[in-house]
């Protein structure tokens, strides 16, 4: 007779003792529900990890750090896996998750990134129809509009920098800022005109 | 008017494009690869939390205002319990004066009724409130010496004389 996972799990003190596949079942919960809460959760890594990636690169700046705060939501998930069945909208839970996480993170540091990440915004950009030099500089115009973003207001810069991911409504932004829709309207519309007059003092022509 | 109107400058110019843009950019950001399996591998090797973080963060659901409830009401009853005391029988601080030694014999020799009782004797100067310490400096007669006749006082003649 095989002895119970339990105890085995119990006597090894890791998650690893109790793993199905990759991902770890709860102690308490040795019924049927673990392995599908396992399998939400590795469908959840799977579906929102690019996702959670963009949300915190867009604070932070820093792919290092982003992929940090990925792992580190997805701690937070199978910590708080038991009320996986309660959410309602996985998406907005996790960016909301991410977001709080980068943004305590920054307070942390309480320092604006010092180095933008000029290659990864190099590697991104639509170069395959460019020459290298010209998406080098089009990389450095990209990163002096978002040093500019930086210099925003943090309600406005925040809401604008949850609008650049295009998956994310007025609504599920509002929803992960704690406002409402109109308020994201209305940082929207400040941070856009705000950001337009910095550019024209910058003296930069479209 | 233009956005090429000299007047106006940049103002006019829209850079919406140029915003976009740079949005654009920061949302096309892709992980490097393989960024679901350092995630898994990550949660595999997370140790377990030990029992009291797992306690902090355990989901009670619809018990949770039950067990503040009761939580409150042990630690309302545990402080009603230290800081209670059985009412005991204080003396309540009277000020008691004694009439004033003139006054009593005096009046006991014009036959007026004089209570003996010390409140209801000094109830219209003190009030029950004792006698401020100003005033008892201020009024502080030394001891007569024995045997000195006293003055009396035209209240205290009786109306015969």
């Amino acid at each position: 007779m095989t002895p119970p996972r339990v105890n085995e799990s119990k006597r090894m003190g890791s998650y690893e003792a109790n793993l199905t596949g990759l991902l770890p079942m709860p102690e308490t919960t040795a019924s049927a529900a673990a392995p599908d809460r396992a399998a939400e959760l590795t469908a959840l890594v799977s579906e929102y990890s690019g996702t959670l990636y963009r949300v915190a690169f867009s604070i932070s700046r820093n792919s290092a750090e982003a992929e940090d705060m990925v792992q580190e939501t997805f701690l937070r998930v199978l910590r708080h896996r038991d009320r996986l069945p309660e959410i309602r909208d996985a998406r907005v839970w996790l960016i909301r998750i991410t977001w709080n996480l980068v943004l305590d993170r920054k307070r942390r540091q309480k320092t604006r990134p010092e180095n933008e990440d000029i290659s990864e915004l190099a590697r991104v950009l639509p170069a395959k129809e460019m020459r290298a030099d010209q998406a080098v500089i089009g990389a450095q115009r990209h990163a002096r509009v978002l040093a500019l973003i930086d210099q925003l207001p943090a309600k406005e810069r925040q809401a604008l920098l949850l609008s650049a991911l295009e998956e994310l409504s007025n609504a599920e932004i509002a929803s992960v800022l704690g406002i409402t829709e109109s308020s994201v309207r209305s940082r929207l519309f400040r941070a856009r005109r705000d950001l337009a007059e910095k550019l024209r003092k910058e003296g930069l022509k479209p | 008017m233009k956005p090429s109107d000299p007047a106006i400058g940049y103002a006019a110019i829209d850079y919406t494009q140029e915003i976009d843009g740079a949005l654009a950019a920061l949302a096309a950001v892709q992980p490097r690869n393989g960024l679901e399996q350092r995630v898994l591998a990550r949660l595999a090797s997370a140790p377990e939390l030990p029992w009291y973080h797992r306690l902090a963060i355990a989901r009670v659901g619809h018990q949770r205002w039950a067990l503040a409830a009761a939580s409150a009401v042990i630690v309302a009853g545990g402080v009603t319990m230290t800081a209670y005391r059985h009412p005991t029988a204080t003396p309540i601080p009277v000020a008691v004066h004694a009439p004033h030694p003139a006054q009593q014999p005096a009046a006991a020799a014009a036959g007026v009724a004089v209570s003996k009782h010390p409140l209801q004797a000094n109830k219209a100067k003190t009030r029950h409130r004792g006698i401020h310490r100003s005033y008892r400096a201020m009024h502080e007669r030394a001891p007569l010496p024995r045997g000195t006749a006293l003055p009396m006082r035209p209240h205290t003649i009786p109306a015969t004389e």
